[in-house]
């Protein structure tokens, strides 16, 4: 009896070493795709790329860690899909790792010709494009209709703090942002004219302007929550009806309208000193070429058959309605439809402000590090100058210990 | 000669197996350390000797000791708290007037059974926000002004300690109440004919009978516990969701410092620098430990 079982787990375990050996994740027709996207985008893809090419077998998987995951397999031909799909900013890390292909190996500089030049710009890294862009997302101003009026949405910063002090009592907040989050707070700095990174790469914490922006930030978190301000209480104080106006992301679209909530979009407020509005981040998703697919000339061609396919906005068009993110082509805006939605046509404009997030592997420092500096100042009352030297210092060391 | 070796390959699977998911991990952690992979090297990296170890060293700055110092606090208390209430409840759940222990044992088994990683971001949202959570509704009820339970050191710390206490009680729980019911009731009745005292009973029969059973145990929680990574950084670390109070423990304090350069290289060393402080660490509790057996 012993003699069995253990001849059954000589037999189990070489079994199994021998399958995680030879498991190959592509077969020949298979078309492997990964992404980070909620099922809506997923289906709309898959919808486009099956009716496009009927004899590839196309695979839209959804994967949670996906640049984790990617880091780590991202050359292995056998687990590695042929494309993923994701936000521009991890470009440069992918780029240097060395598993991106440029997008002009496959198809032209002129059949991008109809693409926003931002957006193409924000996906090139070291002069090379890795990525096709679909649509972009930035933040926008939204508040609710019933608790306030269009004609008194603040225009400028200064407003909003007046706003905020009149309307802000125990029960309900005025105004809410993710004060102490880099990604929320990069589009103040960017109003006062600074930036978390300059065109070199180099940080710019310590920066004039950047502590400016902060300074005069610190006046308005006298009415904002204080302690937990993260994405889930501030997105929730606005669902709730307890925040009359927020600077969100449009994925809060559809939750707010399933709420009852009757949502209204306005340009991002000017900063009265510099005349600059406030100016978030954007991100611009789309497809990314690994390496390892292009194995056979036949591969080679059927990919760029694919980018040549989506470069018709068709698909971005739907990916739009869809979704609330704004098309990457500037056709789609010809389309009817799309002139008619107010959240799609609301992001395309505050993307001609909205600054796209950079894309070097530093980022991925920046933050961290930026993020605790606000915490420093917004949330320990660190002095300002101190925290802001302190944070640049250690932004310089880990960026030192990237090599 | 066969019956010599029928013990080795009676075992030789389960020996591949633990090699495979503990020994190569640790090995390859090493063989990292001592090469330049980075991201400007990821597939293809040389071995560079202990280069990233001297760099390693860098990080072991007045942060990482204060990370240290944290992190002995925070495992010593949550050792003894541990013990002491997991004691209490297993007694009393062995305690023969008591009715319904199994439905008792089972709900006790519940933390453990959701995961973590849900338990601590339920905790952290449904229990500690500022704005939503249940504390402060109670405390608005009563017109109470709302805490900020993880703004503060010692709030967020008082936190984050009930939240590993209704994590880790479970297991604790469950080992002393199968070492209770281990002992012999016949050690109680010769007791009895001395004296009757609850303190005595334990002093002189329960506790020393249950070592031999916990001893494992709480060498098993005292390594979890110094190298806890998920509550701290859950509760009060997650990018973009800090929440103001500054407590690093060492895990968290070289997460921060090392692993988001993405130079595994040098993320690996003091991966391999932690690892030796825990080995001696645990080392040492098990020497007291087995000490105190021998006394």
């Amino acid at each position: 009896m012993s003699r069995k079982i253990l001849m059954i787990s000589y037999l189990l375990l070489f079994t199994s070493m021998l399958y995680a050996c030879n498991s190959s994740n592509n077969s020949e027709s298979e078309f492997i795709i990964w992404h980070d996207k909620e099922d809506i985008v997923a289906n709309l893809i898959d919808e486009s790329l099956s009716t496009a090419f009927p004899d590839v077998e196309f695979k839209l998987v959804r994967r949670e860690s996906l640049t984790e995951t990617l880091k780590l397999v991202g050359n292995n031909p056998s687990t590695a899909p042929d494309m993923y799909m994701f936000a521009h900013d991890k470009v440069g890390l992918f780029a240097e790792i060395g598993i991106l292909a440029p997008i002009t190996d496959f198809i032209s500089r002129e059949a991008l010709d109809d693409y926003y030049p931002f957006t193409l710009e924000a996906a090139t890294y070291q002069e090379t494009l890795y990525q096709l862009p679909l649509y972009f997302e930035t933040l926008l101003f939204m508040y609710n209709r019933d608790r306030l009026n269009a004609e008194d949405v603040p225009q400028t910063t200064d407003d909003l703090l007046v706003y905020m002090q009149q309307n802000t009592d125990a029960r309900r907040y005025a105004f809410v942002e993710q004060h102490s989050n880099a990604y929320y707070s990069a589009g103040w700095i960017h109003g006062f004219g600074g930036r978390l990174l300059d065109q070199n790469g180099m940080p710019m914490l310590d920066d004039e302007k950047t502590i400016e922006a902060l300074d005069y930030h610190l006046q308005f978190l006298d009415y904002m929550p204080v302690g937990q301000a993260e994405y889930a209480t501030v997105n929730t104080l606005f669902y709730e009806r307890q925040a009359n106006s927020i600077i969100g992301g449009p994925w809060m679209v559809p939750t707010a309208r399933e709420r009852g909530i009757d949502l209204g979009f306005a340009p991002m407020p000017i900063v009265n000193e510099t005349g600059l509005p406030l100016s978030p981040y954007a991100g611009i998703q789309g497809l990314h070429v690994l390496k390892v697919a292009v194995d056979t000339p036949e591969k080679k061609a059927l990919i760029q058959d694919i980018l040549l396919h989506l470069t018709d906005p068709t698909l971005s068009i739907e990916l739009a309605l869809a979704s609330g993110s704004a098309p990457a082509q500037v056709s789609a805006y010809s389309d009817p439809l799309i002139q008619e939605n107010e959240l799609v046509m609301a992001m395309r404009n505050a993307a001609e402000n909205a600054i796209p997030m950079p894309n070097v592997p530093e980022m991925d420092i920046l933050w961290v590090t930026a993020n605790d500096f606000l915490v420093n100042v917004n949330l320990q009352g660190k002095d300002l100058r101190e925290a802001a030297q302190e944070a640049q210092n250690r932004t310089l060391e880990l960026i030192d210990a990237m090599e | 000669m066969l019956k010599k070796l029928t013990p080795y390959l009676n075992s030789l699977p389960a020996l591949i197996l633990i090699s495979l998911i503990i020994l190569f991990p640790i090995g390859y952690t090493f063989y990292i350390s001592i090469t330049n992979m980075n991201i400007f090297n990821w597939f293809e990296f040389n071995v560079v000797g202990l280069v990233n170890y001297e760099r390693a060293l860098f990080v072991l700055d007045s942060g990482f000791f204060r990370a240290a110092f944290i992190t002995l606090i925070w495992t010593g208390l949550n050792m003894v708290l541990q013990l002491l209430i997991a004691f209490i409840i297993a007694s009393l759940l062995n305690h023969r007037d008591i009715q319904l222990k199994g439905l008792y044992k089972t709900l006790l088994l519940i933390p453990w059974a959701i995961p973590g990683y849900v338990s601590i971001l339920l905790w952290r949202t449904g229990m500690f926000n500022t704005q939503f959570g249940l504390l402060n509704q109670w405390l608005r009820a009563f017109n109470v002004a709302p805490v900020q339970w993880l703004s503060t050191e010692w709030l967020a710390f008082t936190s984050m300690l009930v939240v590993n206490l209704w994590l880790a009680l479970p297991f604790m729980i469950m080992i002393m109440d199968g070492a209770l019911q281990s002992i012999d009731r016949s050690y109680y009745e010769a007791l009895k004919l001395d004296s009757n005292s609850i303190i005595k009973k334990a002093r002189f029969v329960t506790i020393p009978l249950m070592k031999p059973a916990i001893t494992p145990a709480v060498i098993i929680t005292l390594f979890t516990t110094f190298k806890q990574f998920d509550v701290v950084y859950l509760m009060i670390l997650q990018p973009g969701q800090r929440t103001g109070a500054d407590i690093q423990t060492i895990i968290t304090y070289a997460y921060e410092n090392a692993f988001i350069t993405n130079n595994y290289g040098y993320s690996s060393a003091i991966s391999v620098i932690i690892f030796i402080i825990l080995i001696v660490f645990v080392l040492a509790t098990n020497r007291d430990l087995r000490s105190e057996k021998n006394d």
